[in-house]
């Protein structure tokens, strides 16, 4: 794995939310491991429904961001860790 | 199945009802089975794969589908390939329908229709008998395939006749009020809990369906607003943790439906309160449909549904037998109650024998559930094939507030010490599967891969070693980061980097120390023992890269 040039790649805050990920979906990953443009869900990282449950909470919990499926940006939110991260930072309520 | 006597065998029980409410607003059951129609029309003469996650679009396929003369084929793991492979099996199309979210994932040779909701002519409802066709009690329907947890997905057939007669029987114990029910439903329809909630209660009966889908809280609360009351939320335990824990405010629901894995009480409790509901847990199983019910506040005794017989076999299990249904035998030790009551006493799978005793997995999986601060937790029994006497039970919690040890000495109080988890391990979330169900190979696999504890080595530091010198003179005690010292030499990965150390206990020199690790997550976990104790607790975590 190209652990090296990928972590070079994350932002701060794109490795804040990659460890989150990792800790509340179990990956098998390290957050380092996390391809910032590689997608999240099908061929990337494999991720399923009830794990977009969880993305939800955890993005709703610790950024007050609300996800929902009917979002037309949902397919770009999830295409990839960097885009779910400039999602989150653009909607992102104060108090997160 | 012979001389029954059946409820209203329509496709559509009162058609001029409004069954689904779409976001293009309601349809009424005479547009529903018009657009059903059309895309029978369009539909190639085979059972059909329905590709849709929409519970509208999935109802108006499987009338579609029956229409025509077919039955649908239900699985609940949606890969392409593994519904292509399902499709090919039993001569079946993989059919989906145009703005399903499900329509992307169509299978290469799969047929894509358009949905095309207009309310049929007058002559259609007067004259034409077939418009709305009574089904035969006998005619299979669909063939569900449980989710193949134990290797191979097996097929369990559904036949008309019985469905309807479940649908009626729920619909008394679950939409009693005078007012007919909206339902909404966070499961999906292709799940032997969906289809017999989502899809048959809506076609058989008063109740009326919000259309859509999604896996996000914000999606259930968006349709439970679109609902008029009373509403009726069909979940499972993990969803129904996930709407809690959003912190969105949903409008009020008359009752809560829980499936396909036991709710834990405390969790009912919080969602009767949040919800201001009454949570009630459906009891059955993809080969029997739902057959009993209770509210999870009111005690361990659930209600069957009506017109079910049980014999008792001579090993202790219970074969059931509903209208419509072929006889089965449970998955569960049950103990008969009054009334038409029983309790759950485990799966007959779940059944531990450890150290002699016997106990059950479920029983003490709702007393780790009912721990204060475990939101989520498992036992996982040890293998039982091998023959390791002391082969223990471990367990996996989601508890992010409360101490492993203090869950530990919670146990303690309350279960035999032979079931004692060697071990509680802390995780962010169980590998539940896209119905919240655990099953014991996730659990293995979970434990191989966060809990395998390695042991790297022992070393021994020798009276005479330099470092003693001076050292408290009467006594030596081995300085700690001489344990740190020979742990970092032992490592496999020198790549990490101490983050925390805690030293429990004194070591003296001579006495034999030795070092595991285990993996957790981004960090490894280290661990010593000297004679029994555990003397030295830390985490690594790995060094940053340079670059």
């Amino acid at each position: 794995m190209n652990t090296t040039s990928s972590s070079a790649s994350q932002t701060p805050f794109e490795h804040e939310v990659a460890e989150r990920l990792v800790e509340a979906l179990q990956l098998e990953v390290t957050a380092d491991e996390i391809e910032p443009e590689a997608p999240l869900f099908g061929e990337g990282l494999g991720l399923d429904s009830i794990d977009a449950l969880e993305i939800s909470l955890l993005v709703g919990r610790d950024y007050g961001v609300t996800l929902r499926s009917d979002n037309p940006d949902n397919k770009q939110i999830f295409s990839s860790l960097r885009a779910l991260c400039q999602y989150v930072q653009a909607n992102r309520s104060s108090a997160g | 199945m012979g001389d029954q006597t059946w409820p209203d065998l329509s496709l559509v029980y009162a058609p001029e009802r409004v069954v689904f409410v779409t976001a293009t607003g309601p349809v009424t059951g005479h547009t529903f089975l018009q657009a059903a129609h059309h895309l029978a029309e369009n539909l190639p003469d085979q059972p059909v794969v329905p590709v849709c996650a929409d519970v509208f679009h999935f109802t108006l396929l499987f009338a579609a589908a029956l229409i025509k003369g077919h039955y649908v084929l239900l699985s609940s793991d949606r890969s392409p390939t593994r519904l292509a492979h399902l499709a090919q099996q039993h001569n079946a199309t993989c059919v989906t329908l145009a703005g399903d979210p499900e329509a992307p994932q169509l299978p290469d040779g799969g047929t894509a229709l358009n949905v095309d909701l207009e309310p049929p002519a007058a002559s259609n409802l007067k004259e034409n008998s077939d418009f709305n066709p009574v089904i035969e009690a006998q005619r299979l329907v669909a063939v569900v395939f449980t989710s193949g947890s134990t290797g191979q997905p097996v097929g369990h057939k559904k036949y008309w006749g019985g469905l309807v007669t479940r649908s009626v029987t729920a619909r008394v114990l679950l939409d009693p009020e005078a007012q007919p029910a909206s339902m909404v439903g966070t499961v999906p329809p292709y799940h032997m809990y969906g289809f017999e909630t989502l899809v048959l209660q809506t076609l058989n009966t008063r109740v009326k369906t919000i259309a859509g889908s999604g896996p996000y809280p914000a999606d259930w609360v968006a349709r439970l607003e679109q609902a008029s009351a009373p509403r009726i939320l069909v979940t499972t335990p993990l969803q129904l943790r996930g709407l809690v824990k959003s912190g969105l405010q949903p409008p009020a629901v008359r009752r809560v439906v829980s499936a396909s894995a036991p709710l834990p009480e405390k969790l009912a409790e919080e969602a009767e309160r949040f919800l201001k509901t009454d949570v009630t847990e459906i009891y059955g199983s993809t080969e029997t449909g739902s057959v009993a019910i209770r509210r999870t506040l009111s005690g361990p005794y659930w209600t069957w549904y009506r017109d079910i017989t049980l014999q008792t076999m001579a090993d202790g299990r219970v074969e059931l037998s509903a209208p419509g249904v072929l006889s089965y035998v449970l998955a569960d030790f049950i103990e008969t109650g009054t009334n038409g009551t029983f309790q759950l006493l485990g799966r007959v799978t779940d059944l531990l024998k450890l150290g002699g005793k016997r106990g059950s997995l479920a029983a003490l999986n709702a007393v780790l559930n009912n721990l204060p601060g475990v939101e989520d937790g498992a036992f996982l029994p040890p293998d039982m094939s091998g023959v390791d006497p002391q082969a223990r039970m471990q367990a996996f919690v989601v508890a992010p507030t409360v101490s492993a040890d203090s869950l530990l000495q919670a146990l303690r109080q309350l279960i035999d010490p032979v079931f004692l988890p060697r071990r509680i391990v802390q995780v962010a979330a169980l590998p539940r599967n896209a119905v919240g169900k655990l099953t014991l190979q996730a659990l293995r696999d979970l434990a191989a891969t966060q809990n395998a504890e390695e042991e790297i080595g022992t070393v021994t530091v020798p009276h005479d070693h330099p470092c003693l010198a001076g050292h408290f003179p009467e006594q030596p005690v081995v300085p700690g980061v001489l344990l740190l010292d020979a742990a970092y030499a032992l490592l496999p990965d020198a790549n990490f980097q101490f983050d925390m150390v805690k030293f429990l206990h004194p070591v003296f020199p001579e006495q034999p120390v030795v070092f595991s690790i285990r993996r957790a997550g981004v960090s490894l976990r280290l661990t010593a023992e000297c004679l029994g104790k555990t003397v030295l607790r830390a985490v690594l975590k790995a060094r940053p890269v340079e670059n």
